[in-house]
Parts: structure tokens; C-alpha cells; sequence
């Protein structure tokens, strides 16, 4: 199988785990609470649609995995363990795969840590959001900042030594003196990553309800412009590697998985509501979880006749003609911080973005949002904070 | 048959009731079924209906038998807002009398008076009536002895109706018959047709509303209508009862209608006289003093491609209504429209709201203005209606602006605060008289008239809601011309990034001008979205900025999560962004969203 992997195109896995003990205020993803009684039935629709995957990935190296939601630590890792199998089992998982887990905070007690490294899992993502108490209230959350902290602890105990840790700033009434505060706590903890995200106010949440109400004020975005040039001065001067817009690493650590999705490399999402890239086609799944479940069921597998499967959970797709996938290889690729490399770019596209997307840059660097070396276009720092002016241009 | 022809009108201030008592009359007289009654038959217009008050000139013909006669009532509406004193002399020139209507509950109003006198002008013979006597606040004998004072009128001249139930309605229709006269007989038989009002209908060309003074008019003979000195056959004549009804003639003395298969004339219909087209001798009657604008205003299509529209709606408008007149003008900010000239603050808006409901332009409007008499150094005189025209301080000598006389009547009790909000609106006392006094018995407040003299300018921004308002509804008022006094104002500019936005400037009182300015910049401010730089927003006169606000520079428009997850999301959040910048409009390299135009016009004071 080795000297096979070469000639195979790599490809990311994405498997959605959309149950959650209690949906947080901000949150628009496809998340449920209460909804815990499907759990089995999900599990059985992951594993068949994963099933009908199987022979389209035949000729592909899965590079990473990546266990999301939701929250994928609301159900038991054995079922987890037992997803990751059938992947290692029936494609070519390469062998240094980052496979990443999302877990949150309180449910890490009750999950059998073990298990999870056994069956591979290299990689954490903790949703701590903050350090301080009244914020963690005030987000949903259902844990202290002891408690919190003692976690982080315990998954390093058990071994896991690449753990992430999401961080919110720009929260409702937030200060700059408690983002430092939680910023040093995270700090303390030594992550290898650091996902440090502005509160977004989303469409059909309950925070932009309340704020729409006047029962809260929206977050300040000049505050969260301060505290964004805080965390990314701090970071660096604590070794880590500004990588991404929203994302700092130690060297080495910086996210295979994330990566891929802005290096425009395919992916494929199982589970409710889950988006693939695939041949240049993004699609999606089904986004109600009891509405998914239901189309796996009726979805018979016939491999005789795999071409013929007609995919019931799926539900948009979108084939992105030439000129909108360079749109968003720059769209993807300038939220990197290093840019989008010239020569990669012409290579992969057999045109220089430099000729296809002349007039945008050049406005973009006129506003001093963009800059251009030899090698890349990138974000300038102010760029970084209004890179949605530049993206509109790419649009 | 002359003999049996009663013209005429029913004069009443808003709210008196005089649609109801139409509809009564309407009904009573069989005209209209009472089960097809749409309540208020005559205000034909959307904008007259939602505004309660009748704003053209309308006629209806009814007949009624008395003594075994059957007599042909033509029923001629007039507008009930002091805008359209101008209409209403229109309608009265087509009547042998009028009738008065008060309201029993509120006595006589500034505008009756002044509507009475008109009408007493134009020798017409007048029937009072007082209405609404079921009313539970009505004091009708009150308000009959006022009647009785202010016009002369006595006691037995009186009628007492309650328009909405019906009461005393016939008796008033016997009343009509009695008391007005049948149109008198010219001697000389030759055609003259005086058109009152006139619209335009798609399948029949112009139609004209027309009063015959003297002579016959046939659908068979070749007419000239003699100012436009323009030949039709008709395609059709009739009356109104109230739809449409043909006839082959209308006669001396008689009200109807003229089809005339006509597409557009230049200027002002009404006033005009129809003439057999051989008689080309004959004498035109009288026309009506047209009425000038005096409260100028620019409105630009919210659709740049709606111009055209906005242009031929304009012109279908001034046909039944020739007071209103435009020229064409080019915004920075707003783009094409038209700088329009109206008789008042009301007629604007009804323009306004006619353009848009009957013509469906939806327009936005520039603060409405008056027309200002500048002199420069050399002595020349000449007029400006629009802040871009005004010059320099320096370069004028004097400015003048239009004064009106305003009158208002209102229960005693409220005169304090009036008398503070025209303080406040810089207006000189003129004088107070009681129209009723108290009545301590009943607990009925004396009616008063109070006479102020102010500039116009005063009176256009918002004060007929702020006269409303502070006599809790219970004060009404008129006012008229009174010339031009000098004047103390000033052009106040708005600048977004050091450029002026020309829709916004506005001229104004040189004492009030550093509070709208104020405020003007912090609605914008408020409105204009950060953009990439600082940008400064000032109000300036002469070119001392006065006030000035900072819309700071954006520094975060970012999507702080962007995976493969939801990325077809993310992109249309983009391409909304992208989109609603491209309907705003960029000036100083400020992209300015229309509401914000919109929203600064509408600030009141």
C-alpha cells in the first residue's frame, strides 16, 4: 500500500457531530441540544454514509480527520474509536494523519480519554472560550475557570500533547483587561495552538436577538480590533506562529486539517449538515439531524453499482466553475498569514495572480490592505483585521 | 329647464363633515344606491380618502322633485385646505351659491372665514348650515349666534343637520332649491363653456369638467378651446352621477363633462372657455388669477431609470392640476429629478403621495423652501427658490422673504401655549378676537381668533403639526399672502469629506441654522457607514464649518472563522456586502447609503 500512497491525491475528512448538552447563545452552527436520544441512530447513519464514501476514496490519501460540531465529546469515545477504524480499516489513512477531536471543557471527565488515543486520536481542540467566570456565564458555558484549567491539565496527563485552545475576545461588554487575563491563562497552560476568535454576532441566534432587543449591547469592534493587535503582539513574543488570520501554532504544530481547507485541498464531510469539496464541487449534507438520518436509511448500497448511488443526504451542491476557483484560492489563501505563494498559485492554475487578479490587487494595495513581494500577495496588518474589503473585490 | 338648475357648492373646514353631508345628499336624492355607498363618494383620490379631506374640484349632478318639479342639482366639491384657496375659487365660479358648513361641536374655524369672504366676492348666495347637532359636545345655538354675528346672517337662515345620520338633510335640499338661484340667462346665445377642472383618461384623450355660462354644447359641432386655442370634437359629453353619464347636449346653466379626444396641452386648463369653433368672436369669459407657488422642493426618482417616468407623471399631474410647476435638475447626490414649485406644504405632499400611489414613482424630496426677492449692489431684484442660487452675502444687498397673515381659532384654554409657539417661531401678534365666549353653564370654552404675522419659512417646516399638537387637535387656522419683508437667513451646507452635498444644503433663519446643523451632522453621522479613513462630516455657513463630527475609520470587517464548513455562507455574506456598497452612492470617495439622504430629510425640528 505504501509505495501506492504517492500517486494518490490527498484528501481531508470532516464528520459532524451535531449534539450538544446546552447550545451557547452565539453559536449558528449546526448544533441541538436535547436531541441526545438519536445518538445511536446517528451513529449508525455516520457509519453508513462513511460506507458509501468508501469506493470514491479508493484512489485518495486521507491526510487528516477531523471530529467536530457540535460536540463531538457528548457521545462515547468508543463510538468515536469505532469511526476511525472503519477509516483506517477501508482507505489509505496515511500514517502521520492529524486526527483532531473537538471537546468541550465539561464533558471531559466522563470521556474515556484512553480510548481516544488508542484508536489514534492526536490532536485536541478545547472550546475553553474564556478564563473568566462571569464571561463563561455569560457565553453559556457550563464550567469555571478551575475547572477549566484542571481539564487542560488531566488531557495532558493522559498523554495528548497537541491540544488547541479557542479563545473568544470582542464578547458583549468585554475589556481589555480581561482578555489579557485569559490570554495569560491559556498561555500558562502551554497549547500547542491557539484559535483566538472575534464574537461573531450570527444570523438567528439568541445573542443577536438579545441585541436586537437592546437587552445587550452589540460587542465593541474597536475594542476587539485592540485586543486582536494584543493577542497577536503576546503570542509572538511567546514563540507562536501567526499562521492564519484567526490561528497562532508553536512551529510544527500549526493545523494539517485547517490547512487544507485554505490550500483549496478536497475535502469530504460526513454527518448532518456536513460541506465537501470535492473535483471542484462543494456540497453538503442534509442539515437537520433527524431529516439526514432518515435519508441515509432509505439510501441502499449496491456496490455493484456505486456509480448509480444516488446520494439522498445530500442537499446543495455547487460545481465552481474556473474563474470562481481562483476567486477563492485567493479568498482561501490571503487568510493565511504568509499569502498566496505566486508560483504555487501558477503552478496549481496555470495563470499568475498576479495577471488574473491585477485591478483587485492593485485597489487593495492602494488602501494599504495588501502587499506584494516576489513570493506572495498577502494581508497587510491592517488587512488582516478588514480582510473582508479585500475579499468582496475576489467575490 | 334653466329654471330647474341649482350649481353649487358646499364650503367647509377639514372635518366638518362636508363629504358626509355630500353622501347624504347623494343618497337622499337617489344618485347612489345607499347599499353601493362607498362612504364618501366624492373624494375620488386615494390621497383624499386617506387624508379625510377632498383636494380636487369635483362635480356630481343629482335630482330631486319638489311640487311636481323635478329639479338638477349640480353638486361642485372644494378642496378643504387652505393650500387650495385657489381651487376653491374655481369651483365657486361655476356655482350661483354655496353652503356653509360648522360643526356644532367646533364653531367656526380661521379658514371659514376667510373661504366665506371669497365666496361673498363672487356674489354667490350663501346657506349656512351647522352639522353634527347629535353630536354629544355639540352647543349649536352657540355656535348659530356666532354665525349670526360674524356674517350677518339671521337666525331663520339657518340650517340644523347631522350630516351622518341624515337629519334635516332634505329640508336642507328644499333649502338649496328656495334659496339659490337658477342660473341666469345670457342674451346672447353664443357658446361659452368655462372649464372648472379637467383630467386626462387614456381611451377618451382630456376630459374637462365645463359649466355652460351661455349657449349649447352638442357631441355634433367643432369646439375651440380658446386660450389654448385648441379645435376638438368631442368624442363624448355627459355628467357625473357620480360615474359617467352621456348626453347629447348640455345646455345653459348646466354642469358636465367633455371628452375631447385631446393628448396633451401646454398650460393651465381650467379657466379656459370653450367656443363654437365659427364664433371665433366671442368673448372669453373671465379665467381664474392663477395661483403661484410658493413652497419649492426638488424630488428625484428613487430609481435612477424612473426619471422619464417621473417627467411624463408630472406632466399628466399639471393637467388637472396647473398650479404645480418644475424645472429640471442635476444632483451630485441624488442624480437627475425636477426642482418643483407648490402652493403649500400640503399640496406638496399630496404630489408627492400622488406621484407616488397613483403613478408608483417612489421619490425622495429635498426640504421644502420659499421663494426668497434678493437685491444686489447694483439694484437688481430678482427671485431664488432654490439654496444652490443663493449668492453670497456679500454679493446681495437686501433679502427678502414672502410673510404671511396666519389666523387661528381655538378654545380659549390653549391660547397661552399658542401664544408661546409662535413666540418661538419668531411671529408678530397681530390681534385676538372671541368668536364665541364662554359659556360657564354648559362648560364650553370661548372660541377665539388669534392673527399673527410671520415669514412663511416659518410656517413650511413644521408648525401646522406643532399648531395641532399644542392645542391637543382643537386649533385650526388659514393664512394668506402678505408680501415680502426683509429677511435674516442663511445657506447652511452639509459636507461629507469636505465635499457638499448639494441635496442637503437648505436656506434658512440665521438663528436656528447652527441647531439644524447639528443635527443634520449627527444623523449622518449616524448613517453613514465607517469607511477605510477618517471622515469628517460638517455643516458649514458661508463657509464657516459650525459644527463638525468624525465617523472614525473602520478597523474591523473581518470573518473570524473560515473553514470548509460553511464556506458558500460566508461567500454570500460577501456578495451582500459587495452589493449593498454598490447601491450606495460615493461622493468624496464616501460611499453614502440613500437612507441616509432620506433619513436627514425627514429630521423636523
Amino acid at each position: 500500500m505504501s509505495n501506492k500512497c504517492n500517486s494518490l491525491s490527498p484528501i481531508s475528512l470532516y464528520i459532524h457531530i451535531p449534539f450538544c448538552k446546552k447550545k451557547c447563545n452565539f453559536c449558528d452552527f449546526n448544533a441541538y441540544e436535547g436531541i441526545d436520544d438519536m445518538i445511536d441512530e446517528y451513529e449508525s447513519a455516520l457509519i453508513k454514509e462513511l460506507e458509501f464514501w468508501i469506493p470514491s476514496l479508493e484512489n485518495k490519501k486521507i491526510v487528516s480527520i477531523f471530529i467536530g460540531g457540535g460536540t463531538p465529546s457528548r457521545i462515547e469515545a468508543k463510538k468515536l474509536s469505532n469511526i476511525i477504524n472503519i477509516i483506517k480499516n477501508n482507505t489509505y489513512l496515511s500514517s502521520d494523519a492529524e486526527i483532531t477531536a473537538e471537546v468541550n471543557p465539561d464533558d471531559i471527565p466522563d470521556w474515556e480519554l484512553s480510548t481516544l488515543i488508542d484508536s489514534g486520536v492526536n490532536r485536541l481542540s478545547v472550546g475553553i472560550q474564556s478564563f473568566i467566570d462571569s464571561e463563561l456565564i455569560l457565553l453559556d458555558r457550563n464550567y469555571t475557570e478551575q475547572f477549566a484549567k484542571k481539564q487542560i491539565k488531566k488531557l495532558k496527563d493522559v498523554g495528548f500533547t497537541n491540544i488547541n485552545l479557542d479563545l473568544m475576545y470582542g464578547l458583549v461588554n468585554h475589556t481589555m483587561d480581561n482578555w489579557i487575563y485569559s490570554l495569560k491563562q491559556a498561555l500558562e497552560l502551554e497549547p500547542t495552538h491557539l484559535s483566538c476568535y472575534a464574537l461573531g454576532v450570527e444570523e438567528g441566534t439568541l445573542l443577536k436577538y438579545r441585541i436586537e432587543q437592546g437587552e445587550l449591547p452589540a460587542p465593541d469592534d474597536d475594542l476587539a480590533a485592540n485586543q486582536y493587535e494584543h493577542t497577536s503582539k503576546t503570542l509572538l513574543s511567546y514563540d507562536y506562529n501567526h499562521y492564519e488570520i484567526s490561528n497562532w501554532a508553536k512551529t510544527g504544530y500549526e493545523s494539517l486539517h485547517n490547512s487544507s481547507y485554505w490550500n483549496m485541498n478536497e475535502y469530504l464531510g460526513i454527518g448532518a449538515g456536513a460541506h465537501s469539496f470535492m473535483s471542484n464541487n462543494r456540497f453538503s449534507n442534509i442539515k437537520n439531524p433527524r431529516e439526514y438520518i432518515s435519508a441515509i436509511k432509505t439510501m441502499s448500497l449496491n456496490v455493484n453499482q456505486q456509480q448509480e448511488i444516488k446520494m439522498e443526504q445530500v442537499t446543495e451542491g455547487e460545481k465552481i466553475d474556473e474563474s470562481n476557483i481562483l476567486n477563492e484560492a485567493m479568498l482561501f489563501g490571503l487568510r493565511m498569514i504568509r499569502g498566496v505563494n505566486i508560483s504555487q498559485f501558477q503552478k496549481k492554475y496555470n495563470i499568475d495572480p498576479r495577471l488574473q487578479f491585477n485591478e483587485q490587487i492593485e485597489r487593495s494595495k492602494n488602501k494599504g490592505l495588501m502587499i506584494e513581494n516576489n513570493t506572495h500577495l498577502k494581508l497587510s496588518e491592517k488587512g488582516l483585521l478588514l480582510s473582508n474589503e479585500v475579499f468582496e473585490d475576489f467575490i | 329647464m334653466r329654471n330647474l338648475i341649482r350649481n353649487f357648492s358646499i364650503i367647509a373646514h377639514i372635518d366638518h363633515g362636508k363629504s358626509t353631508l355630500a353622501d347624504r345628499m347623494l343618497e337622499i336624492t337617489n344618485t347612489v344606491d345607499s347599499r353601493n355607498m362607498r362612504a364618501q363618494v366624492l373624494d375620488r383620490l386615494d390621497v383624499e380618502r386617506e387624508k379625510g379631506i377632498t383636494v380636487k374640484a369635483q362635480a356630481v349632478r343629482m335630482t330631486y322633485s319638489l311640487n311636481n318639479k323635478s329639479y338638477e342639482l349640480n353638486l361642485i366639491d372644494t378642496p378643504g385646505h387652505v393650500d387650495f384657496s385657489y381651487e376653491v375659487s374655481r369651483a365657486l365660479a361655476a356655482c350661483e351659491g354655496a353652503i356653509i358648513i360648522v360643526d356644532a361641536t367646533q364653531g367656526i374655524q380661521a379658514q371659514t372665514l376667510s373661504t366665506i369672504n371669497k365666496a361673498k366676492e363672487l356674489g354667490l348666495k350663501l346657506v349656512p348650515v351647522i352639522n353634527k347637532i347629535d353630536a354629544p359636545a355639540a352647543h349649536p345655538e352657540i355656535v348659530s349666534k356666532s354665525m349670526q354675528d360674524a356674517f350677518d346672517f339671521i337666525e331663520d337662515d339657518i340650517f340644523y343637520v347631522s350630516a351622518k345620520n341624515g337629519d334635516g338633510v332634505d329640508e336642507l335640499i328644499k333649502g338649496v332649491i328656495e334659496r339659490i338661484p337658477a342660473p341666469s340667462m345670457v342674451n346672447n346665445n353664443k357658446l361659452q363653456g368655462l372649464v372648472f377642472d379637467a383630467f386626462y383618461d387614456q381611451f377618451k384623450g382630456i376630459i374637462l369638467y365645463v359649466r355652460i355660462i351661455a349657449g349649447q354644447l352638442t357631441d355634433k359641432e367643432k369646439y375651440v378651446l380658446y386660450a389654448h386655442n385648441a379645435s376638438f370634437e368631442p368624442i363624448e359629453i355627459g355628467h357625473f352621477s357620480p360615474e359617467m353619464v352621456k348626453q347629447k347636449t348640455l345646455e345653459t346653466g348646466q354642469v358636465g363633462y367633455v371628452a375631447t379626444g385631446l393628448k396633451a396641452l401646454e398650460g393651465s386648463l381650467p379657466g379656459d372657455t370653450i367656443v363654437n369653433a365659427n364664433d371665433k368672436d366671442t368673448i372669453p369669459l373671465e379665467g381664474y388669477k392663477a395661483s403661484s407657488p410658493v413652497v419649492f422642493a426638488s424630488f428625484f426618482p428613487n430609481d435612477a431609470n424612473m426619471y422619464e417616468k417621473l417627467k411624463d407623471s408630472l406632466e399628466k399631474l399639471h393637467m388637472n392640476d396647473s398650479s404645480i410647476i418644475w424645472e429640471p435638475i442635476t444632483s451630485k447626490a441624488l442624480g437627475f429629478g425636477f426642482h418643483c414649485g407648490f402652493l403649500g406644504l400640503l399640496h406638496m405632499e399630496i404630489i408627492q403621495q400622488r406621484l407616488e400611489k397613483e403613478f408608483e414613482v417612489d421619490l425622495i424630496a429635498t426640504a421644502p423652501g420659499v421663494q426668497y426677492n434678493i437685491t444686489d449692489h447694483q439694484g437688481k431684484s430678482f427671485y431664488i427658490d432654490s439654496p444652490s442660487k443663493l449668492p453670497a452675502k456679500s454679493d446681495m444687498r437686501t433679502v427678502k422673504e414672502p410673510w404671511i397673515e396666519l389666523s387661528i381659532s381655538l378654545p380659549e384654554n390653549y391660547l397661552g401655549s399658542m401664544m408661546k409657539l409662535m413666540e418661538e417661531h419668531s411671529a408678530e401678534y397681530g390681534s385676538m378676537t372671541y368668536l364665541t365666549p364662554k359659556d360657564i353653564e354648559k362648560n364650553i370654552e370661548a372660541n377665539v381668533l388669534l392673527v399673527y404675522n410671520m415669514p412663511l419659512s416659518e410656517m413650511i417646516v413644521d408648525l401646522y403639526d406643532k399648531i395641532k399638537s399644542y392645542s391637543q387637535g382643537f386649533a385650526s387656522m388659514n393664512y394668506e399672502d402678505i408680501g415680502y419683508k426683509e429677511a435674516n437667513i442663511v445657506r447652511l451646507d452639509i459636507l461629507v469629506n469636505k465635499e457638499i452635498i448639494d441635496a442637503l444644503s437648505l436656506i434658512l433663519p440665521a438663528n436656528r441654522a447652527i441647531d439644524k446643523g447639528k443635527k443634520y451632522v449627527a444623523k449622518l453621522k449616524e448613517l453613514i457607514p465607517r469607511q477605510l479613513f477618517d471622515v469628517p462630516i460638517q455643516a458649514a455657513i458661508g463657509g464657516k464649518v459650525i459644527s463638525r463630527e468624525t465617523i472614525k475609520a473602520l478597523r474591523k470587517n473581518v470573518t473570524a472563522k473560515c473553514y470548509g464548513g460553511d464556506f458558500t455562507r460566508k461567500k454570500k455574506l460577501l456578495e451582500a456586502q459587495k452589493a449593498g456598497k454598490k447601491r450606495m452612492k460615493t461622493l468624496g470617495s464616501v460611499d453614502i447609503p440613500q437612507e441616509a439622504f432620506m433619513a436627514v430629510l425627514k429630521i423636523k425640528d
